[in-house]
């Protein structure tokens, strides 16, 4: 191996640290022709529109709205936190307001989940739905976040709230995906596979493509799900979909396929430390210059002010793939599966229990997970502590 | 599971290898995109003016204290406020850029102020930012503007920034530097006020009064750290560092005879037991002093204004200057002529920008002498 001799170790570090120097700073750039691109944006900029106020609230509420969904999209799109803050400032005069319009307050709330502020985004849907039960959207909010937090009776009944105000389609959809999350693994995917093949329009069937895919990895049916990831993303390719077949090739140990979807991908955090899992499991050393980036990243967050508890599933997972932590990973994602609760929260903190040879962690997390309800064959499929010697973690 | 093919094994053996990872990441650094929000960095630095005799005699506090400013916005933010991307098809062009400096400039004017005391700045104590250069972070390109400030010794320092107030509710205004001999880290919100506390110069300004001696150390020690932040700031001074470094071998004569018998070789005369560091270290050092003494040359020409190199060759023979020294690791030139071209490489490395050696500045009425030592410490740190 090239760095097997004490020089090669020795270059081999300074390399690194040249190159950690690296990121996060600014390189100096000189101007070129005026022809030559110097930058390339997700999309033109939308300046704020000067809307005439009444009382703070700005008149033309589907303007703004307009303008709203469309730095959300940029946001979900590219992975750039900006557009979150873009969306925020755009809604700065309805912001909060208990009698803002609904549209406004219901966007307010994505832009909160956005951020993983669920409690606040919490806040706003349970008075929204009483304000305006007849809107599917609000519901249909308000049904994501409880499945997010594992609240399945409660998801349930927004499910069947998003029918009655007269989505019967999303409302089936809601409802199918929940089930499966309960573990009747035949009803949702067969339900779902209905669904994927009675509608016509490819935005929508590419959504449900992707959650007939998950509900498929769920069941422990990995090659079905693969085949309808990669159908959904032909369809429409989106980041969130992406991601997710991402890991069920590397979960599968198929780590050139799974580099090869995330290479055209916006490098957010969620990325990148999927591909250094990759590489690092492949012997590329390249991964090593990923893994100071996210910790560059993670400096930055910090710096900034924000609030590192909100990405404690990536920086958990860090620990994990890329650290070998498994005892660090296990206090990140328990503080993780506070705020959110997705089968991918309960894996990493049941694997991580596991590693960390933490029998009593894992017993309560178990407990835990049978009293919400959650029945996942890939979690099913974790092995409990061994007593022997410590495992090795590359990536798994 | 597969494994990824291992890297060819050069004639040179790891040195090679080395570079091409080494270079690989820093390629590989310099593409991906952040997933922070959107954030501007702001440096702030004292530099003390120096007081001619009468005033330290008199023993005021109230001297004047110049500051150094540097902003860094990045334009894909400033194209909320400002339409850089003037046609609307999300490609910032040079051009664009060009048409649209005048109103950015004013719009930082505007947006970022000074605000010495009670009332707002006047006179010498504001920000009259002028362009200072184009730079690339990891979410894209930033505008970066300087200013010089001269405020008054009793008053605190203090901001105003608003600028994307009403545009981005996440926006940071990110804080460094060096003031009343206090470093600064600080973060901003311009939502939250925006009004920024930098400290005052009063500490530093009655701990120096009266005492060259402990004036030419600080501001020695101001000038090295400046000195070492540029160097840490330039690809290109990493990657010129990595190339003249890596055909270095820092061997270490065997210590193994060091109070043991002296195993003698089948020839050649007994590695003596003071085991010393390999002729390795002495390349080393002569390379580094080529570099710095061309480097305060270059530096004393252009900032005594004697010299005024353009970018438009300066920056194409710099890249080839680094180039050259790189394949001359690929590639060595066995006998004196590597070696010669390192030392030459080394000196035309120095002739940098001349933007670059605006600090440190010359200024009238500054004591010459403490001048030259500022401009020695800075080079010798870079």
């Amino acid at each position: 191996m090239m760095f097997a001799t004490r020089g090669g170790h020795l270059l081999a570090v300074l390399a690194l640290l040249l190159a950690h120097a690296g990121v996060g700073a600014a390189t100096p750039v000189v101007p070129a022709g005026d022809d030559d691109v110097a930058d390339v944006l997700a999309a033109p900029t939308v300046r704020r529109s000067t809307a005439t106020m009444t009382a703070g609230i700005p008149v033309d509420t589907a303007a703004v709205a307009r303008q709203v969904r469309g730095a959300i999209g940029l946001a979900r799109q590219t992975g750039d936190s900006r557009y979150w803050g873009r969306a925020q400032a755009l809604l700065h005069a309805s912001w909060d307001r208990t009698d803002a319009p609904v549209d406004l307050l219901q966007l307010q709330a994505t832009v909160q989940q956005g951020r993983h502020e669920f409690d606040a985004a919490r806040r706003i849907l349970e008075a929204l739905v009483v304000r305006a039960p007849e809107r599917p959207q609000v519901w249909l909010d308000l049904a994501a976040l409880d499945r997010l937090q594992a609240r399945y009776a409660a998801t349930l009944r927004a499910c069947d709230a998003v029918e009655r105000a007269g989505a019967a389609l999303y409302g089936q959809a809601c409802r199918l995906e929940t089930v499966s999350l309960q573990g009747r693994h035949a009803d949702a995917t067969q339900g779902l596979q209905a669904l994927v093949q009675a509608s016509q329009d490819p935005g929508q069937r590419s959504w449900l493509l992707s959650l007939w895919a998950e509900a498929l990895e769920r069941a422990g049916r990995d090659a079905p799900a693969l085949v309808a990831y990669r159908d959904s993303l032909r369809m429409q390719a989106d980041l969130y979909t992406a991601v997710a077949l991402s890991d069920l090739l590397l979960r599968t140990g198929q780590l050139q396929p799974a580099l090869k979807v995330l290479q055209p991908l916006p490098r957010t955090d969620a990325v990148l430390l999927r591909q250094a899992a990759a590489m690092r499991r492949l012997d590329d050393p390249r991964w090593q210059s990923l893994r100071a980036e996210l910790r560059t990243r993670a400096e930055e967050l910090l710096r900034r002010g924000d609030d590192p508890d909100l990405h404690g599933r990536e920086a958990a997972l860090v620990r994990l793939w890329l650290d070998d932590d498994p005892a660090g990973a296990l206090v990140l994602a328990r503080r993780n599966l506070e705020l959110q609760r997705e089968p991918l929260d309960w894996w990493l903190v049941l694997h991580s229990a596991a590693l960390a040879h933490d029998s009593g962690a894992w017993a309560q997390l178990q407990a835990q997970r049978k009293a919400v309800g959650l029945q996942d064959r890939r979690i099913d499929a974790l092995r409990a502590p061994a007593a022997s010697a410590q495992v090795k973690v590359r990536g798994e | 599971m597969s494994k990824a093919t291992a890297l060819p094994s050069p004639k040179c053996g790891w040195t090679v290898s080395s570079v091409v990872v080494g270079l690989a990441l820093m390629l590989f650094c310099s593409v991906v995109l952040a997933h922070k929000g959107s954030d501007a960095y702001l440096d702030v630095r004292q530099t003390t003016v120096q007081p001619d005799p009468a005033q330290l005699a008199d023993q005021r506090d109230d001297l004047p204290q110049e500051y150094q400013f540097v902003l860094s916005v990045a334009l894909r933010d400033l194209d909320q406020v400002v339409a850089v991307d003037a046609d609307g098809d999300a490609r910032i062009t040079w051009g664009e850029i060009r048409a649209a400096s005048p109103q950015l400039v004013q719009l930082l004017r505007q947006s970022v102020r000074l605000e010495p005391g009670d009332g707002p700045s006047h006179g010498a104590c504001g920000l009259a930012w002028q362009p200072d250069r184009f730079e690339r972070r990891s979410d894209g390109l930033y505008l970066r503007v300087a200013a010089q400030a001269l405020c008054p010794s009793t008053r605190a320092l203090v901001l105003r920034y608003t600028l994307f107030r009403d545009q981005d509710a996440n926006h940071r205004l990110l804080v460094t530097g060096h003031v009343g001999g206090a470093d600064l880290l600080l973060t901003a919100s311009p939502q939250q006020g925006g009004v920024v506390h930098l400290g005052d110069a009063r500490r530093t300004s009655s701990a120096v009064a009266g005492h060259p001696g402990a004036r030419r150390w600080a501001t020695m020690k101001d000038y090295f750290l400046l000195g070492m932040h540029h160097l840490l700031l330039g690809y290109d001074h990493l990657a010129f560092l990595l190339a003249l470094l890596l055909p270095l071998q820092l061997r270490w004569r065997s210590d193994r005879v060091n109070g043991a018998a002296a195993a003698r070789p089948a020839s050649g005369p007994v590695v003596p037991a003071t085991a010393g560091i390999g002729i390795g270290w002495q390349g080393l050092l002569r390379t580094v002093t080529a570099f710095t003494i061309g480097h305060s040359i270059t530096l004393v020409l252009a900032t005594l204004g004697w010299t005024a190199a353009s970018p438009t060759w300066v920056e194409p023979v710099i890249a080839l200057s680094i180039g050259v020294s790189a394949l001359l690791n690929l590639r060595p030139c066995h006998g004196c002529a590597s070696n010669c071209w390192r030392w030459v490489s080394a000196w035309c490395m120095d002739m940098d920008l001349p933007g670059c050696y605006r600090r440190p500045r010359r200024r009238t009425g500054c004591c010459p002498g403490r001048w030259r030592v500022s401009t020695w410490v800075w080079r010798a740190a870079s």
